[in-house]
């Protein structure tokens, strides 16, 4: 899954950041990933399907 | 033996339910601290009778379990909000405008029942103490030619244990260069007259809590809503230099002005601004002003306190922000 956020944020614990506008893959760990997205200013970035030939 | 040094000690808070003071939540924000003194204070009575030996102290109990001290932080859009409601109690806040919300705090007279909040502070590994039904006893804001501070003092129950798992964004922490401050005859005056060039300025939102009832038969801690705010004082000062009459006029005559003060940031939306505001509706100058400063410039240092107005009030809040409270209710937990 990838996420992107309105503002720098880190988190320590974690071992993540991610900056302003940047997109980003979560980390495989389930609780991180849970932690990371109850940030109100992280959200998830939908993958846009591919186009069929 | 491991040593922990003071940038491990993280602080995490959040604003109780309204119906369930001292019921733990999760927390809602981290507060990057610069200052801290919370911390659990059990409160000793001494035993000291006649028995037939020189020695004053024969036996002791806790007279009181219970947590108090304080926590300095900048002030910034995301933290301050957390703090004007547990230091104020009301919170209205708006629908979005211009990707923005417009929280709203002001002062709720039903001091029986104040905003209560769970603070976590992790100390490195050696423990994590939670702060349950914790009352903001005093809400400072000082500013000069630095970064602004807010010191809040806190009163809470005797500390359990937590764990937290924290998360820090970058803010826009206000400083001196970002504040406005407006004078008038009232707020609406003052909202249209040009910004009066300030040294410092400081205020003081001062709770009084009734510790001492809230230690009653049967336990030597705090209930769960046990704490209740007492009479408000809201004081302050700010300093100018001297370059005419009108400030010393208002001390000398007591004139009573209103003052808007503003901290202004970064943009939100197209037009809205990172925002901490502080209207205070009737200043009565307190203290003679001038400071004769021979190596130097000729001071005013204007001591306040805020009356109430009918129209004004005493003290309205206000911060924009990115936050929807209307939805999250992170500010008034219900």
């Amino acid at each position: 899954m990838r996420v992107t956020s309105t503002k720098d944020i880190v988190f320590p614990k974690v071992k993540f950041n991610i900056r302003a506008g940047e997109v980003k893959d979560l980390p495989e760990d389930k609780d991180a990933q849970a932690r990371i997205l109850a940030e109100a200013e992280i959200s998830e970035v939908r993958e846009r399907g591919k186009l069929k030939n | 033996m491991a040593k922990t040094s003071g940038t491990q000690t993280l602080i995490g808070l959040g604003i109780e339910s309204a119906a369930a003071p001292g019921t733990a939540v999760a927390e809602a924000v981290f507060i990057p601290w610069t200052d801290l003194s919370m911390q659990a204070i059990a409160e000793k009575a001494l035993f000291q009778p006649a028995r037939g030996i020189r020695n004053m102290v024969a036996n002791s109990m806790i007279r009181r379990k219970y947590a108090q001290g304080s926590l300095g932080f900048v002030p910034n859009v995301k933290i301050m909000p957390y703090f004007l409601s547990l230091a104020l109690g009301s919170v209205s806040s708006s629908s979005v405008a211009d990707s923005a919300y417009t929280h709203t705090f002001t002062v709720a007279n039903t001091n029986a029942s104040p905003k209560t909040a769970t603070i976590s502070v992790e100390e490195g590994a050696i423990q994590t103490a939670q702060y349950l039904n914790a009352v903001c006893n005093s809400l400072n804001l000082e500013v000069s030619d630095e970064y602004a501070k807010c010191t809040a003092e806190l009163i809470a129950q005797f500390p359990g244990t937590d764990t937290i798992s924290e998360s820090y964004s970058t803010e826009t922490e206000f400083a001196y260069h970002q504040y406005t401050a407006k004078f008038g005859t009232s707020l609406s005056n003052a909202s249209g007259n040009s910004a009066t060039p300030l040294k410092s300025f400081t205020l003081n939102i001062n709770n009084n809590v009734l510790i001492d009832e809230a230690f009653l038969s049967g336990s030597n801690e705090i209930a769960d809503g046990g704490l209740a705010m007492g009479r408000l004082e809201i004081t302050g000062s700010y300093s100018l230099h001297f370059s005419d009459t009108t400030e010393l006029a208002k001390y000398k005559a007591n004139t009573k002005n209103a003052l808007i003060v503003t901290f202004e940031g970064a943009l939100i939306g197209s037009s809205s601004k990172e925002t901490i505001q502080f209207k205070l509706g009737k200043l009565v100058l307190t203290d003679p002003p001038v400071e004769y400063n021979i190596d130097g410039l000729l001071v005013l240092n204007q001591t306040f306190t805020v009356e109430y107005d009918a129209t004004d009030v005493e003290l309205t809040a206000v911060v924009i922000n990115a936050v929807n409270n209307a939805s999250s209710h992170v500010y008034d937990p219900s």
